[in-house]
């Protein structure tokens, strides 16, 4: 066991929570908002309410839950040791591809500042190699460098973001806004419905805190108080900032805009300030990068001490980081960004994408889903039983909306994933079968949560 | 009664056999210029030496392309008609400026290149059915992000919007087209709706325009959606290129035919009817632009009557 100097305080992981979901998704909504008009600001009002709800499931999840592993074993609880697998399975490979494209969207904004990193594929993918080694790198120091790393990056969105959130209304004006409100006459159904894709996966990464329950000091508290802060966090500055900057920076161009917040101080300020903090968005997109490669390694670690992954990712150096699982996740992730290279393979890259959103939110489900478990198993009073498995019922709605609204190719592939992770699981499941004790019937009868370390 | 039905039988049957297929009948002798055909033995096409892949002059200098294809199948329907037994076919490279004087004054009986059919045009020529859907098109790269496509495609992103969304348009898009060409104007007035950062940069030729995609000097290059799937077909980067299904215009192509030769006409559109549900046909089409595409197949579909 890691001592207590090497892991996060609750202010750093809540950072990492905050940025993790904030960090690169956030620096083009205002102009995807925009296009549609500042209507598309009413889409909030579903998608911030689910978010908040799958967060609130997880935080109390957390709370009769402490083992490694997050969402898996929030899983465990309810499905075993199979529901830890898949759950594992699913959300690792999501992460493992989804980090690839946030080190391409990286790139991609890094580009507005060194052209030639857009100029040809083969820049473009060192480019995108470079980062993905950067950070994780960055990850070797083990949790406590990490959380200092992320105390810095988080500024990234703090000037650009949240800033913007408090001193942007100075520059607020209601007739830009009023102008910018609808330009297209949709209908209130419509501009909810054609925006809500737009804000619907923004908060995919508030389980963050859970993954990463491993490298905290004080898991009970600091993981359900991360998750709940860093989302609500995120809620605040998501809703603020793209309400206020409808009304700085006018939607016509808004809606054409490169670097939106960028845009934003310039209209404030002067061009070079926009300028700064167009490379201040860069930076907390790497800082995004920089905390899901390290939930990536946490959750592999969390998996390999479990049995469940291969012994190397489980293997830490002295500062606390699983550095050869980091290594071979380097290795691999190199592999997939090679896809960059070929048009071809690309576009298949692409498919990959959003197939991770799908084995993302499947994962939610099912560890949501082991909740009422978690509360009878502790046995949690009536009155909070039954306002738990309310919220959690909305949050698994929600999910399950986000899983429809992704689109059929990408719940297809989400499918075949699925099919694959259990033949995977069809070899390893003897490992956790008690020879001794009577063959598992259908019933399931899970371990009180409490005697568990 | 058996005698009566064998006569009746004889009649219909004398009667198939002693008059010709109707629209025989109707086209011979009403059309001068099947006329002149028919006393000269020989048939007068133009083509554009520089159209490609409609109509252009190949490398051993004969007429070639896809409209140069369609006018041999109606030389050969017209030899049929009027039962010839040789008819020779000269083919008269016209210029743009030239080509529907040509027609109007019968240095040739049809002009076989790619020709958008317009009212005003219909002034001096009749034009056939239509030979291709025409129209702007844009080309772009295969690598180009899924997001721009979908903007010029009209449609809502269709990728769920996240924290790894990496198709989004970072950078201000370079749009480009000839100089000169229809695309110019369109482009000028329609720039405004695809709510893009962009800039234009106007390019002489298809070549160029091109190179530019192929260079990433340019993210999209809107000219004749024809010539550019041809440009695919033959340019060696052309496996990273493609062009979108969307016509940003719709111009149909016909032959300008001579004016007021109904029986002329109805022969070249007759001969075009027939042979467009035919695989003949399809394989004439995959030879110049490839597999056709949905807005292609009904097309020529709907450009086909009954018998």
């Amino acid at each position: 066991m890691a001592t207590t100097t090497k892991k996060m305080s609750l202010v750093q992981l809540t950072f990492i929570v905050a940025v993790n979901m904030m960090g690169s998704g956030i620096i083009m909504l205002p102009t995807n908002m925009a296009q549609v008009g500042a209507i598309s600001l009413l889409s909030w009002g579903v998608t911030a309410l689910g978010s908040m709800a799958i967060a609130y499931g997880f935080a109390q999840a957390g709370i009769f839950n402490q083992r490694p592993g997050g969402m898996s074993a929030y899983a465990e609880d309810a499905y075993g040791k199979d529901g830890y697998f898949v759950v594992f399975f699913l959300y690792f490979l999501s992460l493992a591809i989804g980090n690839v494209a946030i080190g391409i969207s990286a790139v991609g904004y890094l580009a507005a500042f060194f052209p030639w990193l857009a100029s040809a594929p083969i820049a473009t993918c060192l480019g995108v190699i470079a980062l993905l080694w950067l950070t994780t790198v960055a990850n070797f120091g083990g949790p406590s460098v990490t959380g200092r790393i992320g105390s810095i990056t988080v500024w990234g969105v703090i000037l650009p973001v949240g800033l913007l959130s408090i001193i942007g209304w100075f520059w607020f004006s209601g007739a830009t806004f009023s102008a910018a409100w609808n330009p297209q006459g949709l209908s209130l159904g419509q501009g909810i419905g054609s925006s809500i894709s737009l804000t619907l996966w923004a908060f995919l990464g508030m389980e963050s805190a859970a993954q990463n329950s491993d490298a905290v000091e004080n898991p009970k508290r600091d993981v359900p108080l991360a998750c709940l802060f860093g989302t609500l966090g995120a809620g605040v500055i998501y809703i603020l900032s793209t309400t206020v900057i409808q009304g700085i920076v006018p939607n016509e161009e808004l809606a054409k805009s490169t670097g939106p917040f960028g845009t934003a101080y310039e209209h404030m300020f002067n061009p070079t300030v926009g300028r700064i903090i167009m490379v201040l968005a860069v930076l907390a997109c790497l800082g995004s990068l920089l905390g899901w490669q390290f939930t990536i390694a946490q959750t592999g670690k969390a998996a390999a001490e479990g049995r469940m992954f291969p012994k190397l990712f489980a293997k830490v150096n002295a500062r606390g980081a699983p550095l050869a699982g980091m290594l071979v996740l380097g290795v691999v992730q190199t592999v997939l960004a090679l896809s960059t290279i070929s048009p071809s393979l690309s576009k298949q890259f692409s498919k990959l994408v959003n197939l991770a959103v799908v084995t993302n939110v499947i994962p939610y489900i099912i560890a949501l889903s082991a909740l009422g478990v978690m509360m009878k198993m502790n046995n949690a009073p009536q009155s909070t039983y039954r306002r738990n498995m309310t919220i959690a019922l909305i949050a698994m709605l929600y999910s399950t909306y986000a899983l429809f609204a992704s689109g059929f190719e990408a719940v297809m592939g989400g499918m075949l994933v699925a099919s694959v992770t259990y033949i995977i699981w069809g070899f390893i499941a003897y490992r956790f079968v008690d020879k001794k004790s009577t063959p598992r019937t259908g019933g399931m009868e899970p371990v009180p949560a409490q005697v568990r370390v | 009664m058996q005698r009566r039905i064998t006569i009746a039988a004889c009649a219909i049957a004398c009667l198939a056999i002693a008059s010709p297929a109707p629209a025989q009948k109707a086209a011979a002798p009403a059309s001068p210029t099947l006329a002149r055909i028919k006393q000269s033995g020989k048939i007068r096409f133009g083509y554009q030496p520089d159209a490609r892949p409609f109509s252009y002059r190949d490398q051993s200098g004969n007429a070639a392309g896809f409209t140069v294809a369609l006018c041999q199948k109606i030389g050969d329907a017209v030899k049929a008609q009027l039962g010839l037994q040789t008819l020779t076919v000269e083919w008269v490279p016209l210029g743009a400026a030239d080509r529907f004087d040509a027609v109007r004054t019968g240095k040739v009986d049809a002009f076989c290149a790619a020709d958008t059919d317009t009212w005003s045009r219909r002034e001096a020529v009749d034009f056939s059915f239509p030979v291709f859907p025409g129209g702007i098109g844009a080309l772009l790269r295969k690598d180009a992000p899924d997001r721009l496509s979908e903007v010029l495609n009209q449609k809502p992103p269709s990728s769920p919007t996240w924290r790894a969304s990496a198709g989004q348009l970072l950078q201000t898009q370079t749009f480009t087209f000839i100089k000169g060409t229809t695309a110019e104007p369109w482009l000028a007035g329609k720039l405004h709706d695809f709510k893009l950062a962009t800039k234009t940069t106007p390019v002489t030729g298809y070549d160029e325009g091109i190179t530019a995609v192929v260079k990433r000097g340019a993210g999209v290059f809107f000219a004749d959606r024809a010539i550019l799937l041809d440009a695919i077909a033959h340019n060696p980067s052309g496996k990273d290129l493609e062009v979108l299904d969307r016509y940003f215009t719709y111009e149909a192509f016909a032959l300008p035919l001579p004016k007021g030769d109904d029986g002329f006409t109805t022969l070249v559109n007759h001969t075009l009817s027939r042979l467009y549900p035919t695989p003949e046909f399809r394989a004439l089409y995959v030879q110049w632009f490839g597999e056709p595409d949905a807005t292609a197949l009904s097309f020529y579909r709907w450009s086909t009557r009954p018998e």
